[in-house]
């Protein structure tokens, strides 16, 4: 039978052919006028085909790209080892993708070329992934208490454990092997959890707490934003309560900062926005000991002020301004006006919104300037590492030279414990707890506190608690964004809480304690270094991993945390 | 390697056309193109290449088997040894994972799931190997007494990792014997840039919109933004397949090579049955030509090969329940299609069979979509909003106002529009000539935008690799 079918498909075939070959009269002619266009088109396809290829090869390659603000992959070393796991050829292969000749005006008039795929609606475009937020559902929450709390907290948990992506060439396989192991999370979270009913809304959004970005043109200029999914934030409230108790004697606050999209965002689109004011003042009504402080009230009012960064995720020193100001007068602090500062001005900020919008265009066209103030009183920075060894002393604030990770002018970025000595005599002392939204607020203590410590809750190494005995601390203040306080981050409250403490060494040579981390200026400091190669591996390779193995998945989420 | 790449379009292609066509002697072209098919496939796959060497070895030497002992037993046992060999390597390599995982579901069973990376384009040389032995054996086709042909009938790397399934009949004679003419160069360049221009330009943009609502828990997305998101996803896999099929017929003609259409516009048939006759044709025929008409199950042959086909069809595509059960599910149509036959078929107005295969095609690729089950249930009820979804939400009207173009584009795309020009342009020798240079034009100007977009993206994966 098969043979049979094969017969008829082959006479099939050859009955085909011989029509090809027999053409009639006038077919032939015009098959004959066109063979001496596909002559032509072949003059003409060959040399335009050479002239790209022999450009390709000549012309100097591109080293560095300003537009995304990283070094651009470098020719693999060889080694049988990197040969044999096709690390090498794909290095190679990868080499010469990424380091094409004018690089940066070619995806220049690539991302142009984007905005013929359709057109503008209302204003607005949308990247990333982006869930309904159910807000009526958050407030229904409110008072339920622990119950859902508890369960929540097990779902954002379980975010971080996914496990590490392998480096599979396939973009579409690792999508479906991510999507796996959220489901076994999920399937995990859910055996935990009691059989209880949870409002959808809210799972979701513990699930996810950046919600996709958009660009909205408003007032004349681009802003995007990544939108907010909401959360109880149950793991950053039981420790700062529990702060609270281990450290009597100790006045304890929490001010978590609102991002851009709780002011900008436009109405059509807050249905995929929580509230962050409900979330804050929910966190603020279950602390107990801590004084709890809403800032968005204040910043409600100054929204058409200069207060967010309109292309990166952060906040502008104004918008800290105003939040250090408000927990100023609550801590019944000095806190001189903002036109005692220094103002300094950069132009040309294009901040990591543009990579989070998968390099949107017009963010890319429309710069802001970055604004920070100096204070102009007396005191003195020093950096120390993690685990509190003295590494050297330097400005608060210095301009790295790099416009996309300006906002690192703070300190240089997250990667050092910070100590600030003023010319402030009032006994107090403060240590700030923080992610990066607090960096901001630093340099408006230095008029209010006679000492200031700054903490990053995701890479302190030591016991918090033994810390802020050993430097006779007065006042703790937990500043972070509202996605971390809400997310997987603040987990790592707890660890800072209960974790033994490795005694400090304040060694004459601090790498030898954190090798990765260079010793003179911060201007290269690791977290940047982190930045350029997670944007790029977020494109390329897929292999999620990092040097701290705290976060295996490089998922979108986990890296909005991990930034923040 | 990956043919949608810079490195594969200015390094790679430049120096295999320059290598080839400087030589005439076509011993020498062959090696050419096999040294360069090799190193194609170890670029990406440095250890599994020998694997692919390995199965060429033992198969064509099983080939030359079946020639000698054509009417002995011996013969039967060759073409057995080979099946086993390749069905063996596919199941090895393909779905010991998948068995294993399903074992271990029977109570008690334990057995720990190996981790195999699947070998790049291994279920189609393994195919193409199994087209080549049976064909043999049906005295089809002579068998290839010449090793170093036979390698590069199986590595020739314009269809080696993503298809389409090349039959050893069709190229036979064009190993030996073959040239490339100013035709086959310049229609093949244009069906190359043609097919470079649907996977980056189409599909990879359409795919930036499947990724964004198509996500772990699509409970909240509309009714309406499923039906979008599943349309543009259906239309994601027909313009990044069969524009890696252009591809590779393309670069097969540069090289004198006529391999045999995979796509024919899938999305205008009228039913299922002519769907698949459109769709993937070289998987389809592989399936028809020699599991149809295995003679297997008596009376009830005709359901029992129906249903092989089908769920064979499904596996083939990956090693995941959903895709089997997207394959029976096509079976199930085309059997009822049977059932009612071809008179009462046609006698259906027009617009309701093109309604009916357009409904059933993309449910399909909703089912191909969802390797979890409650992700696919929550996509089944997303569909008619009984999720208690909403039936429009702003990101989804967004999403398709922001991409109307590239929709509209993609839609027009999936229409004969070319065989239409064609039609239209060759009325006379003016008309042929504004058509001809505005062909010319079109894909030079294709070429450019792709290469734009491929500087823009730093990756864009082939979906079809996975099989």
């Amino acid at each position: 039978m098969a043979k049979h079918k094969k017969a008829k498909d082959d006479s099939a075939k050859k009955i085909n052919r011989s029509v090809d070959s027999s053409v009639s009269e006038k077919r032939r002619e015009k098959t004959d006028t066109k063979f001496w266009f596909r002559l032509a088109s072949i003059t003409v396809i060959v040399p335009v085909y050479a002239a790209i290829v022999i450009c390709m090869l000549v012309m100097p390659r591109s080293t560095i790209s300003n537009i995304e603000k990283r070094e651009l992959a470098k020719f693999p070393e060889f080694s049988w080892e990197s040969y044999w796991s096709g690390e090498y050829t794909d290095g190679i292969k990868n080499y010469f993708d990424d380091t094409v000749p004018y690089r940066d005006s070619l995806k220049q008039a690539a991302s142009r070329l984007n905005k013929f795929l359709g057109i503008k609606y209302n204003n607005v475009q949308v990247s990333g992934q982006m869930y309904v937020v159910n807000n009526s559902s958050n407030n229904d929450t409110q008072p339920t208490g622990n119950n859902t709390d508890d369960k929540n907290t097990t779902a954002a948990t379980s975010q971080t454990t996914s496990a590490k992506q392998g480096s599979d060439k396939d973009k579409k396989d690792t999508d479906k092997d991510k999507k796996k192991d959220t489901d076994t999370d999920k399937k995990k979270s859910s055996d935990t959890d009691t059989e209880e009913e949870k409002p959808k809304g809210q799972e979701i959004a513990d699930g996810v707490f950046t919600n996709g970005s958009i660009v909205v043109y408003q007032d004349g200029h681009y802003r995007a934003m990544s939108m907010y999914g909401g959360g109880s934030g149950s793991a950053y409230i039981n420790s700062l309560n529990s702060f609270a108790d281990d450290l009597p004697g100790v006045r304890v606050y929490s001010m978590v900062a609102p991002t851009a999209s709780e002011f900008y965002t436009p109405k059509n689109f807050t249905d995929y926005n929580a509230s962050q004011e409900n979330d804050i003042v929910n966190i603020n009504n279950k602390l107990s000991g801590v004084t709890g402080i809403n800032i968005c009230p204040v910043l409600a009012k100054h929204t058409k002020e200069n207060i967010y960064t309109r292309t990166d995720h952060h906040w502008m020193s104004l918008g800290a301004y105003y939040a250090a100001q408000t927990f100023a007068k609550e801590a019944g602090v000095p806190f001189p006006d903002i036109s005692k500062y220094n103002k300094k001005s950069i132009e040309g900020y294009v901040g990591t919104m543009y990579t989070f919008t998968d390099n949107n265009a017009d963010l890319l066209n429309d710069p802001e300037d970055f604004i920070y103030y100096e204070p102009s009183n007396t005191y003195k920075t020093e950096y120390y590492t993690q685990a509190y060894g003295f590494s050297h002393e330097g400005a608060l604030l210095q301009y790295i030279g790099d416009t996309s990770s300006l906002y690192m002018t703070y300190m240089g970025g997250d990667g050092y414990v910070t100590k600030i000595t003023t010319d402030v005599k009032n006994g107090r002392r403060l240590c700030v707890v923080k992610d990066s939204y607090g960096n901001a607020e630093i340099p408006f203590y230095t008029s209010s506190f006679e000492a200031i410590y700054v903490v990053d809750m995701r890479y302190f190494e030591l016991n918090l608690v033994d810390f802020i005995h050993d430097e006779n601390v007065t006042d703790l203040l937990f500043t972070m964004c509202s996605y971390s306080a809400v997310g997987t981050n603040a987990n790592n409250l707890e660890n800072l809480r209960t974790r033994s403490s490795t005694p400090a060494v304040v060694s004459e040579e601090p790498e030898d304690e954190e090798p990765s981390e260079p010793e003179e200026e911060v201007s290269s400091e690791p977290e940047q270094e982190n930045d350029n190669n997670d944007y790029y591996e977020n494109d390329d390779n897929n292999d999620y991993g990092n040097d701290n193995g705290e976060y295996e998945d490089y998922g979108d989420n986990q890296y909005y945390e991990e930034e923040y | 390697m990956v043919f949608a790449d810079l490195f594969f379009l200015y390094i790679f292609l430049p120096l295999c056309l320059i290598s080839y066509f400087v030589i005439k002697n076509i011993k020498y072209r062959n090696a050419v193109l096999i040294i360069f098919s090799l190193l194609f496939y170890a670029w990406g796959e440095p250890a599994v290449v020998f694997l692919l060497i390995l199965s060429t070895i033992v198969n064509w030497l099983l080939g030359l088997a079946i020639d000698k002992h054509r009417n002995d037993k011996l013969g039967k046992l060759a073409v057995a040894a080979s099946l086993v060999y390749s069905l063996g390597m596919l199941m090895v390599f393909k779905y010991l994972g998948f068995i294993t995982e399903n074992l271990n579901l029977i109570p008690g069973v334990n057995i720990p799931v190996p981790n195999i990376t699947l070998p790049i384009g291994i279920s189609f040389y393994t195919f193409q190997i199994i087209s080549y032995i049976l064909d043999c054996y049906w005295d089809q086709v002579k068998v290839q007494k010449n090793y170093f042909r036979f390698l590069l009938f199986v590595s020739l790397f314009p269809q080696l990792i993503a298809g389409p399934i090349v039959r050893y009949s069709v190229i036979e004679m064009e190993i030996t014997d073959r040239k490339t003419t100013i035709t086959d160069l310049s229609e093949g360049a244009c069906r190359f840039m043609i097919g470079l221009a649907k996977k980056v330009i189409l599909a990879n943009n359409l795919w930036t919109i499947v990724e964004a609502f198509f996500t772990d828990d699509i409970t909240g997305l509309s009714v309406l933004g499923t039906w979008y998101t599943v349309i543009v996803y259906a239309m994601y896999v027909y313009f990044d397949f069969s524009g890696y099929s252009d591809m590779a017929i393309g670069l097969g003609r540069i090289f004198g090579f006529h391999f045999n259409e995979n796509f024919r516009h899938p999305f205008i048939c009228r039913n299922i049955a002519e769907f698949w006759q459109r769709w993937h044709i070289s998987l389809g025929s592989f399936f028809r030509d020699y599991l149809l008409y295995v003679p297997i199950g008596g009376k009830r042959r005709v359901y029992l090969n129906l249903f092989l086909v089908w769920f064979s069809t499904g596996l083939w595509h990956g090693a995941s329940w959903n895709y089997i059960i997207w394959g029976l599910y096509f079976g199930v149509f085309i059997l009822i299609e049977q059932l009612l036959g071809k008179k009462r078929m046609k006698a259906i107005p027009s617009v309701i069979t093109h309604i009916y295969s357009k409904i059933v095609i993309i449910i399909g690729f909703g089912i191909f979509y969802f390797e979890d089950f409650h992700q696919l249930g929550d996509f089944f009820k997303n569909l008619v909003g009984a999720n208690h979804n909403t039936l429009t939400d702003t990101i989804a009207v967004t999403s398709m106002v922001n991409n109307c173009f590239l929709i509209a584009a993609a839609i027009i795309a999936c229409f004969p529009i070319s065989s239409l020009i064609q039609k239209l342009t060759e009325k006379s020798k003016a008309t042929i000539a504004v058509g001809q240079v505005c062909k010319l034009v079109y894909c030079l100007g294709l070429l450019v935008v792709c290469s734009l977009m491929l500087v823009d993206a730093t990756s864009n994966p082939f979906l079809y690799f996975r099989f």
